[in-house]
């Protein structure tokens, strides 16, 4: 089974549900960790929501578009949920964990050409201040791109939005984030 | 199998949870792209008619009456017809977005394509007289239509004293002279001099027609231009005698 293409998994899973299991089992850790960065939820809270993505990733197999990736797809409904989920207990999602933002300054920092000499310290708490003032669209898109490693494609079929507009958050979020750095007279960088 | 497999498994059990079948998702999708095509089809209908109703305006009256032709323009717009374009390119929008393409694109470039293949759609329904048609109809029988839409017009053809003078011709008289009932109701006696419309097929009882030239005195108006109504014009409910005459000879 471990062998087999998601999309053949799909077929098997629409005539014995039973192998529903081994797409759970696959994707299981990663969608943990996505709902965890797009909310920072406790461990329990996150396997909750787990739990209703998986029925209605279930409920709707027969809508999987073989054209695309199984990955994205099931993306795009945890995406979507994770969503519907604050909007209805209008809770705010938390910041990322302080491990995720590690993570994420050294990826920005990375594809943005700062200077690795520069004290990281500093830089991590200029990017830390940085992803606490920006915007929800801002962040969807760099957790997608530097902690997810998606692809421009994958991120605005999972986002719904334009592969145009995806570029476009992207630079801004690299414009605010200069910002930041300048503000901290951390002006020696390519740009 | 770990706890969360476990977990859901059991659940779909206990809930006899199915996949949802698939033609519910082809019957969704075939709602949105329907309504979306609507939606542009509407959509050209809207544009037909106010590429006909410009096509069919008074351009060369600002001239005369010393207006400029962007107040002119701003007066006269079909803000009607471009209200319902407007709507109708926000629906198909709306319903293009749920479709599994729709959220490539972008609002603005929608929006310049929708325009386009409105104006497209809408010179094909004028250039076969639909756009005619529709007003018509709409003159017709829509409440308000005229009142909404043909309103500035009709008004401006309501204006003896700055020699414009609409109204339907009720009488031809002698010496090139005929008797209309102006847009208030109330009767005119026209001298034409207009070389033009008196080479042309002579003006006939029951036409709409503006004229322009200038009042000489409380009932008649010297026409130095005549012709008959651009557009249409709304039918005025006939009297009770001549429908039931009507009805006998049909």
């Amino acid at each position: 089974m471990d062998t087999k293409s998601d999309k053949q998994l799909v077929v098997e899973t629409l005539k014995n549900g039973e192998k529903f299991s081994f797409l759970m089992k696959k994707y299981e850790k990663k969608l943990l960790y996505y709902i965890k960065r797009l909310s920072n939820i406790s461990q329990e809270d996150a396997e909750d929501l787990l739990q209703e993505i998986f029925i209605k990733t279930y409920e709707n197999l027969n809508d999987y578009n073989p054209k695309y990736q199984f990955s994205t797809w099931i993306y795009r409904i945890t995406y979507n949920h994770v969503i519907s989920h604050f909007r209805k207990t209008k809770a705010r999602p938390q910041l990322l964990s302080s491990e995720d933002n590690l993570i994420l300054v050294e990826k920005i920092a990375s594809d943005f050409n700062i200077p690795k000499d520069l004290d990281k310290k500093y830089t991590e708490k200029a990017i830390k201040r940085l992803l606490k003032k920006l915007d929800k669209k801002y962040r969807d898109v760099l957790i997608l791109k530097f902690l997810e490693e998606k692809d421009y494609k994958q991120i605005a079929y999972i986002l719904k939005r334009p592969m145009g507009t995806v570029a476009t958050l992207l630079n801004r979020a690299k414009k605010k984030f200069k910002e930041i750095l300048e503000a901290n007279n951390i002006t020696d960088f390519t740009s | 199998m770990n706890d969360i497999s476990k977990k859901v498994l059991n659940k779909i059990k206990k809930d006899q949870i199915k996949p949802k079948p698939k033609w519910e998702f082809l019957l969704k999708k075939s709602v949105f792209w329907g309504l979306f095509g609507l939606s542009i089809i509407i959509g050209g209908v809207a544009a037909s008619i106010i590429i006909f109703m410009i096509m069919t305006n008074d351009w060369d009256i600002p001239r005369h009456l010393g207006n400029s032709t962007p107040a002119f323009i701003f007066k006269t717009l079909p803000y009607f017809w471009i209200i319902i374009l407007s709507a109708f390119i926000g629906i198909a929008y709306y319903n293009f977005k749920h479709t599994d393409t729709g959220y490539k694109y972008r609002f603005s470039l929608f929006v310049v394509i929708n325009i386009l293949i409105s104006v497209i759609i809408g010179f094909g329904l004028f250039n076969f007289g639909a756009a005619k048609r529709i007003d018509k109809a709409f003159l017709d029988h829509a409440p308000l239509y005229q009142e909404l839409n043909h309103k500035p017009r009709v008004q401006m053809w309501t204006q003896p004293e700055n020699g414009l003078l609409g109204g339907e011709v009720i009488e031809l008289l002698e010496d090139n002279q005929f008797q209309i009932i102006d847009f208030q109701d109330k009767k005119w006696i026209i001298i034409n001099t207009d070389p033009k419309s008196l080479e042309k097929p002579p003006i006939k009882e029951g036409i709409i027609i503006q004229s322009v030239g200038e009042i000489i005195d409380n009932s008649t108006f010297k026409a130095i231009k005549i012709r008959v109504w651009q557009g249409n014009f709304k039918e005025k409910p006939k009297p009770m005698k001549e429908m039931k005459m009507e009805m006998r000879i049909n």
